[in-house]
């Protein structure tokens, strides 16, 4: 067994985004966003209301909201999912419930193996109806717009300000009476209790260490 | 009913295009071209390399080649890996194999458990 | 059992509420809530409140913290905010900035 996975525990709840370049594992409750690179599983006892963009996504419990796999989306039997579906490769399992868009190309390093050509231009909808015969040859290959997931790099902006490098706080710094204010950055995100952290008032009782 | 693909059934052979209106009580199995209405009183196979660009009823189908339009089926919709679909699948039990090309929807009605806490 | 683990690569911006406890391996902006055992880990990075029944900082916490039972800051943690725990551990070496109020009486909130 090797190290222990990235987790939130069956009777956890995260409101907010959680980002990272490692696997993780949710059994309990997720609302906002997940961003990783990295392998997503979510466990049958886990509902996730968020956003979702990971290398590889294995549903086996309740999502709601847009998914997009770079690599692979698996939805195993128990999977309830509302909300778009975009994966490199896709593996739906029979008993799995969906109700959204599904998007699957497989992505190589020179691009889309292959368009779909489309015998008549109709992606579902409104009832069709019969309409003059096309051309007896296969129709002129219609070159569906080339979907590619986000591949995150590590400078990417979506990442936002969670990614920035942490700057040490300044040691031996002496407040007395005053307002820490800790490196400017945004508000933390909505919907969330989160009280406002950054600024603290401090008095400083206790000696610090020896230093300028 | 077990897929029985030896089973006689109606077979559109490669090669055959039907436009319109296509009705099989039975099974039916499309190796060619269907472009319309597809209507199975029992199993769909579309086979590789068939095409079927429809509003499809069937109880159950079986896709491995391209197919676009709307699927229907009482049971369910399997995707093959070797299939291609730009289409509305609607069925209580929808299956895609890794490998399979999807462009579309899928269609169901999802319960979401909501938890306690 | 699997308890809840912020991996290293890991940052959650928002609130993680726990019954249970949590680890932190990496980084947390916002707040936890548990009613068990907190640990910042070396490497973790904890950027608001923190209330636990127990909680030991072996990395660094800025914001106020409240353990209804104990607090402990190791020799490699850091601490700047308010302390707030029946007992409390400050290690040699660690490092801390705040208000420290021991609340004896404290057996459950």
């Amino acid at each position: 067994m090797g190290a222990k996975k990235a987790t939130i525990a069956a009777s956890a709840r995260v409101r907010g985004r959680i980002a990272g370049d490692e696997d993780l594992l949710v059994f309990g409750r997720v609302d906002g966003e997940i961003d990783l690179r990295g392998a997503l599983d979510i466990d049958a006892s886990a509902v996730v209301k968020a956003r979702i963009r990971a290398t590889a996504v294995r549903v086996a419990g309740t999502v709601v909201g847009d998914i997009t796999a770079t690599d692979v989306l698996h939805l195993a039997p128990t999977a309830r999912v509302i909300g778009d579906l975009r994966a490199g490769r896709l593996v739906i399992e029979p008993g799995a419930r969906v109700s959204g868009g599904v998007t699957v190309e497989e992505q190589k390093a020179d691009g889309p193996r292959r368009t779909f050509e489309s015998l008549s231009p109709m992606l579902g909808g409104p009832r069709f109806e019969a309409r003059k015969p096309p051309p007896p040859q296969r129709a002129t290959a219609v070159r569906m717009p080339t979907l590619e997931p986000e591949i995150v790099e590590p400078s990417d902006p979506p990442l936002g300000e969670s990614q920035r490098p942490w700057t040490p706080p300044q040691r031996g710094r002496v407040e007395t009476e005053g307002e820490i204010d800790a490196a400017p950055r945004r508000p933390l995100p909505q919907p969330s209790a989160v009280p406002e952290t950054n600024k603290r008032r401090v008095t400083v009782k206790m000696k610090t260490r020896g230093e300028p | 009913m077990p897929i029985d693909a030896t089973k006689p059934a109606v077979r559109l052979a490669r090669g055959m295009i039907v436009r319109g209106e296509l009705e099989a009580p039975g099974d039916l199995v499309i190796e060619g071209k269907v472009e319309g209405a597809v209507r199975v009183g029992n199993d769909l196979f579309i086979e590789s390399g068939a095409e079927i660009a429809a509003e499809t009823f069937a109880e159950r189908v079986v896709i491995a080649g391209f197919a676009s339009g709307r699927i229907s089926a009482r049971t369910s919709v399997e995707v093959r890996s070797t299939a291609e679909v730009e289409a509305t699948l609607i069925a209580p039990i929808v299956s895609v194999a890794d490998g399979a090309r999807m462009r579309g929807r899928i269609d169901m009605v999802v319960d979401i458990p909501e938890a306690s806490r | 059992m699997s308890a809840t683990r912020i991996g290293r690569s890991i940052v959650v911006t928002g609130a993680i509420e726990t019954p249970e406890g949590v680890v932190v391996e990496g980084r947390v902006e916002g707040s936890i809530v548990a009613r068990g055992h907190v640990d910042v880990d070396r490497r973790g990075v904890v950027r608001g409140d923190i209330v636990a029944r127990t909680l030991d900082v072996e990395g660094e916490v800025e914001g106020p913290v409240t353990a209804t039972d104990r607090i402990e800051i190791r020799a490699d943690g850091t601490v700047i905010g308010d302390i707030r725990a029946a007992r409390i551990l400050i290690a040699d070496g660690a490092r801390f900035e705040g208000t420290v109020h021991m609340d004896r009486s404290r057996d459950d909130d």
